[in-house]
């Protein structure tokens, strides 16, 4: 194993030198199985001018993803956690004293950098003394997400009884809720959405993101601290997690939520919370958002984020309300026969 | 019919003066695009509707659209369409069903076949369908659908394939719901960053917001 990890570190740091190409290789490409399509190389290339980043960086890190995930395929129980021990640079007793706090945590983790490892040290730290658990998309319905369910079986499961896999369903969201309750710590990933139609629009990397605001909720209900944390790159497939400073769930916005009750009110605590970590994430991304698992996607869809000023909304707002494509209509469909 | 540059021109190139004018409904494929491009800059063509592939035409497309809608358009205007690109609820606002299959297209042809007296040419897989005088409504909305149909099997050339779920009642509540929430999300937004600029009034807008969203 530590053959095995050196040489995949040796690997990562010989790639280094590649984040000098600025021009697309394709053997490269090819050599790494990274595919790009025309739409993806555009993306890229927006992502990479505002990183101040060569498409060579992009190529480097994307090596090293693929060296530390065949890494993380092979290996005995042990051999894994050694691995994962050897790439976490963290101070974990920022983490202890990020979580000490005498209610739960919900620590919120984005698909960025090494978050797989990010999420398993956490793991095997907090759950020495504490409750901790990962919540979730099931991997039926949420590709990719088999990883996680394979890595708690071979790292975690019947040997490990402080930590909880829950799936995004009714049964793992009470077991969440259990969990935070009982001042547990849980791990969240809020930089991803099932149904476009249920997701809100957050400013994101000077785009508009699509995002659900469950992890800001869950911390609200439960009372629980809301911190995002980040593992940022700190050399050849090391990382360090960033942890942030708490993020206040319960944020009251002068009078303009006074009038907005039930629902609404809760909706709109929950939404300032979701801004609030995102917007941390994006300054400790700035420079490295090619990290980031989603970044093609996001500047692929190009899609700004509306500010509105209030004397506009009271311009637009009732032709907004009057608009086919928001009113929809009840018009009986005209039947034409079949040919 | 394959669609080649010789027949297209060959069609596009008939004298339309001294006639009412003609409609065209093609396929948005690269060799359409192109050719389209071009008949503009010459002038065969004198008006485009659907200027996504052709998005220097979009303000003579809005000229267009008004001069049909308040019945100024000049005669022996040839005019082609990209139906297949008009698919929101404001562009395609005609709810057909076949086959048990509800799918909304663009009124445009119909209005201007029937009001305008102008002839239609539908390109579907097998040639042109032609509708020289007034249609049956029937017909003339079948053709547009069989168009799409053959739009459809032209596979991973047409140019306009990932735009088509909002013809369909699930893509367009989806997009319903998405503009709601898109509001819904500036209005929080506003308020979270300029607290003082929104004391009043935002509640009540994002309570009517939500209960449209909940609508389904």
């Amino acid at each position: 194993m530590f053959l095995g990890t050196f040489l995949a570190r040796a690997v990562a740091r010989a790639g280094q030198p590649i984040r000098w190409l600025a021009a697309p290789q394709p053997r490269l490409e090819r050599l790494i199985g990274l595919e790009l399509g025309p739409a993806d190389r555009t993306a890229l290339a927006s992502a990479l001018e505002a990183d101040g980043a060569r498409l060579g960086h992009y190529y480097a890190w994307y090596l090293e993803k693929l060296l530390v995930a065949r890494r993380v395929r092979r290996g005995s129980r042990a051999e894994m956690l050694r691995f994962v021990r050897s790439t976490d640079a963290t101070n974990l007793q920022a983490v202890d004293r990020a979580i000490s706090h005498g209610s739960g945590t919900v620590l919120a983790l984005p698909h960025y950098g090494h978050y797989i490892l990010c999420a398993v040290s956490l793991i095997m730290h907090i759950g020495e003394t504490r409750d901790v658990g990962i919540f979730y998309g099931e991997p039926g319905t949420h590709r990719g997400n088999e990883v996680f369910d394979r890595l708690y079986e071979a790292l975690f499961k019947d040997r490990s009884p402080n930590v909880h896999v829950y799936h995004s369903n009714r049964q793992g969201m009470a077991g969440a809720l259990r969990l935070l309750k009982a001042g547990g710590v849980l791990i969240m990933m809020p930089d991803v959405h099932q149904k476009r139609d249920e997701a809100f629009a957050i400013p994101f990397l000077g785009l508009s993101l699509d995002v659900m605001l469950g992890t800001a909720a869950l911390a609200r209900k439960t009372g629980s601290a809301l911190i995002p944390i980040l593992p940022l790159g700190k050399g050849a497939m090391r990382f360090r997690t960033r942890v942030g400073r708490p993020v206040n769930t319960g944020h009251i916005v002068a009078d303009a939520d006074a009038d907005a009750g039930g629902n609404q009110r809760e909706c709109f605590l929950d939404y300032a919370a979701t801004c609030a970590v995102f917007d941390r994430y994006q300054r400790w991304m700035s420079g490295t958002c090619i990290q980031w698992q989603y970044v093609r996607e996001h500047f692929a869809r190009r899609a700004p984020f509306v500010e509105l000023a209030p004397d506009v909304v009271e311009r637009i707002w009732n032709d907004f309300l009057n608009d086919p494509r928001v009113r929809g209509h009840d018009a009986k469909a005209f039947r034409l026969p079949l040919e | 019919m394959t669609l080649s540059e010789e027949n297209l021109t060959g069609l596009l190139l008939r004298d339309v003066s001294g006639s009412p004018g003609r409609m065209v409904v093609l396929p948005t494929v690269a060799v359409t695009v192109a050719v389209v491009g071009r008949l503009i800059e010459s002038g065969v063509v004198h008006g485009l509707i659907g200027c996504r592939w052709h998005p220097a035409e979009r303000e003579a497309e809005s000229e267009l659209l008004s001069s049909i809608h308040f019945g100024r358009l000049p005669p022996g205007r040839q005019l082609v369409i990209f139906t297949d690109q008009l698919v929101d609820a404001v562009a395609a606002p005609v709810l057909l069903e076949r086959g048990g299959r509800q799918i909304s297209v663009s009124g445009h042809e119909h209005f201007m076949n029937v009001r305008l007296n102008y002839p239609v040419h539908i390109w579907v897989d097998e040639g042109w369908v032609e509708f020289s005088g007034p249609a049956d409504l029937a017909d003339l909305y079948g053709a547009l659908l069989d168009h799409l149909d053959a739009c459809e099997r032209l596979g991973s050339g047409w140019l306009a394939r990932d735009l088509q779920y909002e013809r369909f009642p699930d893509g367009r509540r989806l997009v319903r719901r998405h503009r709601i929430q898109a509001l819904r999300s500036s209005l929080m937004h506003g308020a979270v960053q300029h607290p003082a600029r929104w004391a009043t009034g935002i509640g009540e807008k994002l309570g009517t917001l939500e209960r449209l969203h909940g609508r389904g």
